[in-house]
């Protein structure tokens, strides 16, 4: 996929990975990767900036011993999908249009 | 690798970070491998699974740049506030041939100092970015307000402050100030080769200097020019008026404002242009009315000059030009 549009999407499905419940990093990995290769390089900045912009919060809780970062949704980020899937409608209707277009 | 041979490594690579962001990113890798090693997963394969640490550090940086979390937004305008740190002003240290101010809603004012540097003075607060800059003898001052909007209380920065230049009287060279919604204000330099004054909505006053070549553009905000001289003055605003006195250019000397009068005394000028609209242009000029080629214009008022009166002997002109209001311009003897 065209890195820019895979770096917009990647956004939506790690905040599609928040919507039950806070997740941590690993976490977030194993449940996008099945849809998209996300490596961790790229995860980082992704998180980053949605904290950033205010889609998601932070928080930390001992888990064994250690410290865990735990991502939670916040309501920018929520909007942000419904904007998505607001757009999925149409989106649909472009690849049907082009996929109609390429069969003739 | 192992796991702090790559935290290591990648420290390496994010040394360009502040420490809080360099420590963000390394938890978070390091918290990955250990969650990755807890279920299971082999330590060396999941840490060649993300890559070498330059590109993971090349993409953290490359994001970096582009969105700055309000943290780092803060810290830069804490940090980078001042080029040089003002010891008696800003002063410059060599020969200055041309000065260069570039605000924004602060007043500028220029003053003559007998002798001593070319020199700003300003008391800048936490929300001022300043730079100064002195290369091949050219002196720029570069101010803005800069404001955080995550910062409460940024608004007492717009209170009545002003940059005070102090300019030696003999200075020679050219003179470029740019502001915004804050008045400009310059006197007693007689050495200008070139200025030129830009704002807006705020005034200029320009009194007794020698300026070669005079600029003065603004809006909403009156020009005043007094006792100047110099080979040509061209001065713009609008909805304000402008007025001239004691003013004598060699060359040209034009004023364009709208809406307001314009108030000329003493002034003389071989080409002479006047324009507003809806209101007077009025006062005397020096000099000999049969010297000038007069074009005039105005509408439902009283002209007291000819409309279009020109012979070809005549080498110096005057235009004049508004609507809906008088005009009202005589020549008086040689001052």
């Amino acid at each position: 996929m065209d890195t820019q549009r895979k770096k917009g999407v990647l956004e939506i499905c790690v905040l599609a990975a928040l919507q039950k419940e806070p997740s941590y990093g690993y976490s977030i990995v194993g449940a996008v990767t099945p849809y998209l290769s996300v490596s961790e390089s790229t995860l980082y900045p992704i998180l980053r900036r949605l904290e950033a912009s205010g889609c998601v919060s932070t928080f930390t809780q001992e888990y064994s011993g250690r410290l865990r970062k735990y991502y939670k949704l916040e309501p920018p980020g929520k909007e942000k999908i419904e904007q998505f899937l607001a757009e999925a409608e149409e989106m649909r209707r472009i690849y049907k249009y082009v996929e109609e277009e390429s069969v003739k | 690798m192992k796991r702090e041979e790559f935290l290591n490594a990648l420290e390496k690579e994010l040394s360009a970070l502040d420490t809080h962001e360099r420590c963000c990113a390394l938890e978070f890798y390091e918290e990955l491998i250990s969650d990755g090693s807890d279920s299971g997963a082999d330590e060396e394969l999941l840490i060649a699974g993300f890559g070498t640490p330059k590109e993971i550090a090349g993409q953290i940086l490359a994001d970096s740049k582009l969105a700055p979390t309000p943290e780092e937004v803060k810290a830069a305008g804490e940090s980078d506030s001042f080029a040089r740190p003002p010891k008696d002003g800003f002063a410059a240290d060599g020969a200055i041939h041309a000065i260069v101010i570039d605000t924004g809603n602060t007043a500028v004012e220029l003053r003559p100092v007998a002798s001593g540097p070319v020199q700003v003075h300003f008391n800048p607060s936490q929300h001022d970015k300043i730079s100064v800059l002195e290369e091949n003898g050219v002196y720029t001052f570069r101010h803005r307000i800069h404001f955080n909007p995550f910062t409460l209380g940024w608004f007492p920065a717009f209170g009545p402050r002003r940059i005070v230049v102090d300019v030696p009287e003999d200075y020679s060279g050219t003179v470029l100030v740019t502001d915004s919604n804050a008045g400009l204000t310059a006197t007693g330099l007689r050495g200008v080769t070139e200025a030129r004054f830009e704002t807006s909505n705020a005034r200029v006053k320009l009194h007794d200097m020698h300026i070669d070549a005079l600029e003065v553009k603004t809006s909403n905000g009156g020009v005043e020019l007094q006792d100047l001289s110099g080979s040509s003055c061209l001065a713009k605003t609008s909805d304000a008026r402008i007025s001239a006195s004691g003013c004598e250019f060699s060359k040209r000397l034009k004023l364009r404002t709208s809406n307001s009068p314009i108030r000329l005394w003493k002034c003389t000028c071989p080409d002479m242009e006047f324009v507003t609209s809806n209101a007077s242009v009025s006062g005397c000029l020096t000099g000999d009315a049969r010297d000038f080629a007069i074009k005039s214009h105005t509408s439902n008022a009283s002209n007291s000059l000819p409309e279009h009166m020109a012979y070809p002997d005549q080498t110096k002109s005057l235009e004049v030009r508004t609507s809906n209001a008088k005009i009202d311009v005589r020549f008086v003897g040689e001052k």
